[in-house]
């Protein structure tokens, strides 16, 4: 460096922050000291961080080729989301998800259908399996009760982001709120009471606390094709043949999808509907890190190719299908249901107030597994209607 | 109300006040105004302290990398400035081959422009990232100090993220 200034650490980290985690896995083969940089807890959390802004979140989508028998998740190339190529990621070839959670500091969490969950970090490519839940009788994924909020609450030291707990909430058969929580540490599953005891810290995903909820509710009715959504009292739409709400992406855009699956980017003000140019079955809003789900114990994960059978080796049988519009699914005693798709969306991050700030948040989204879709009952048979805003309190 | 305009006038229009910068890398001078150099915090904080003399030796920056600082800091201190006119004047700045641009990020990051840093830095990522990391050594000026066997262990963990790098 001609200057006679050099590089410091400190100045060095200030750029690697910015590199995709690819890159990085890469640059740690540079020298040793690259190796600690970039593999030290603080460096990871800020990467984390910086990762998180907005800006810098990218577009993933679930996309299942049913007669291929084999599900991806891939993201767009860049944000402006104008280039339809796919950029798959993760190295996970699936057959076929119940569930698709998160993503969650870069970590989505699957579960099959027999309840089996495990968490995985497309980036770095490691996965995990959670042990079977020993308290399972309480928390239905069928019917009406679903699993569908994926937080992670960091113990006190930020830096250690495995040590920490990761969380879920869904609904009971009575459609009361359950909260699970899985302590990385100690590796147990268990059942939060009350939903004032959940860390509100990094509680980005418990759609239950009053405060950061956001729903984007289908209405009840379907007319001319057109579906009418509704994210608290506000009113969305319409847009013509959207059917699935899969996500908000930047500035308060929504991510839809029409019957037979097609993405399209739908301006909330406008009303104008983009396509895609995919056809993808979960959107998510996606931001990459280097956040490992290994024990913290040991630096043992699982093979790739073994968690993968463990976990997402099961019955063909229980996997539901979209048929114009509707989903099918066949239940372990053969029986047939069918229903039409509902979405919740729960978001975080109410920093920013006014219009603009209620579509900005990233989101969990959930279709229904089973049992049909379940309005809770105040909005049945409602229209929207500026006037009366039923969700107010 | 009738004498606001003028008190506004008064107030906004003293003599400018300008500093005047220099490389003591090649002894070239720059004269800027006062607030566009008080971006630097660097150079606040020498004003501010009575450590500022008429010329203020930059020490370790060549007049073309500070010329480009003052590119930016002009840029900036322009409160009539768009965000759109200010990113492609930012975009502008940093369209440099990647030694100019580390030269760039430690001019930045010693005068204390945060801006600067921040957008430098981020080109800087942007041009490694698709880079051989053998090359992203050389540039950095970083010893490897692997034996060939420690580093093939370490590329093992992550083989995947090699495809098509030597």
């Amino acid at each position: 460096m001609a200057s006679g200034l050099y590089m410091t650490e400190e100045l060095i980290v200030e750029n690697l922050v910015k590199l995709p985690v690819k890159s990085l896995l890469r640059f740690r083969c540079i020298s040793k000291s690259w190796y600690s940089m970039i593999t030290y807890p603080g460096f990871i959390a800020k990467h984390l961080d910086h990762n998180k802004e907005e800006e810098n979140g990218r577009l993933c989508v679930f996309n299942c080729d049913f007669d291929a028998r084999r599900c991806a998740f891939a993201v767009y190339p860049d944000k402006t989301l104008t280039v339809p190529l796919f950029e798959y990621i993760g190295g996970l070839k699936l057959k076929y998800l119940a569930h698709v959670l998160g993503p969650c500091n870069g970590i989505f969490c699957l579960i099959n259908p027999h309840h089996r969950q495990a968490l995985w970090n497309p980036a770095i490519r490691e996965f995990r399996n959670l042990p079977p839940r020993t308290i399972s009788d309480d928390i239905h994924y069928t019917s009406k009760g679903e699993v569908f909020g994926f937080g992670f609450d960091p113990f006190t030291n930020d830096y250690k982001y495995r040590d920490g707990v990761y969380y879920w909430c869904g609904e009971d058969k009575n459609e009361l709120p359950i909260y699970l929580s899985f302590d990385m540490a100690d590796e147990v599953f268990r059942m939060i009471p009350e939903k004032h005891s959940a860390p509100n810290r990094e509680a980005s995903y418990y759609w239950h606390l009053d405060e950061y909820v956001q729903r984007l509710l289908k209405e009840g009715e379907e007319k001319d094709d057109e579906y009418y959504w509704r994210k608290e009292v506000v009113a969305v739409g319409p847009f013509a043949g959207a059917v699935y709400p899969l996500g908000f992406w930047k500035r308060g855009e929504l991510i839809v999808g029409d019957r037979d699956n097609r993405l399209f980017l739908a301006d909330p003000n406008t009303l104008e509907m983009k396509d895609l140019g995919n056809v993808a079955f979960q959107a998510f809003v996606y931001h990459e890190s280097f956040v490992s789900v290994k024990r913290s114990s040991n630096q043992e994960s699982d093979n790739l190719s073994d968690a993968q059978h463990d976990l997402l080796t099961f019955d063909i049988r229980h996997w539901k299908t979209f048929i114009d519009g509707e989903w099918r699914a066949v239940r372990e005693d053969q029986s047939v249901i069918t229903g039409k798709p509902s979405m919740e969306c729960v978001s975080k991050d109410l920093r920013v107030k006014g219009e603009d700030a209620k579509w900005r948040q990233v989101c969990e989204c959930r279709r229904p597994s089973g049992g049909g879709v379940s309005y809770p009952s105040h909005y049945q048979g409602e229209r929207q209607d500026s006037s009366s805003q039923p969700l107010a309190r | 109300m009738a004498s606001a305009p003028e008190n506004e006038k008064n107030a906004s229009a003293p003599e400018k006040k300008t500093l005047t910068l220099k490389s003591m890398i090649n002894n070239e001078e720059f004269v800027v105004d006062e607030h566009v150099a008080l971006q630097s915090v660097t150079i606040k904080n020498m004003v501010d302290s009575d450590c500022a003399g008429d010329v203020i030796p930059v020490p370790t920056i060549s007049g073309e990398i500070l010329a480009l600082v003052i590119e930016y800091c002009k840029n900036h201190a322009n409160p009539s400035a768009s965000e759109d006119d200010l990113k492609k004047a930012d975009a502008g700045i940093v369209a440099k081959d990647i030694y100019t641009l580390i030269d760039l990020v430690l001019a930045a990051n010693f005068l204390d422009i945060k801006g600067l840093l921040e957008v430098t830095s981020q080109k800087i990522a942007d041009s490694i990232k698709d880079l051989p990391h053998q090359d992203v050594r050389e540039i950095f000026g970083v010893e490897n100090d692997y034996t060939p066997e420690e580093e093939a262990a370490v590329r093992a963990e992550h083989d995947w993220a090699f495809e098509g790098f030597p």
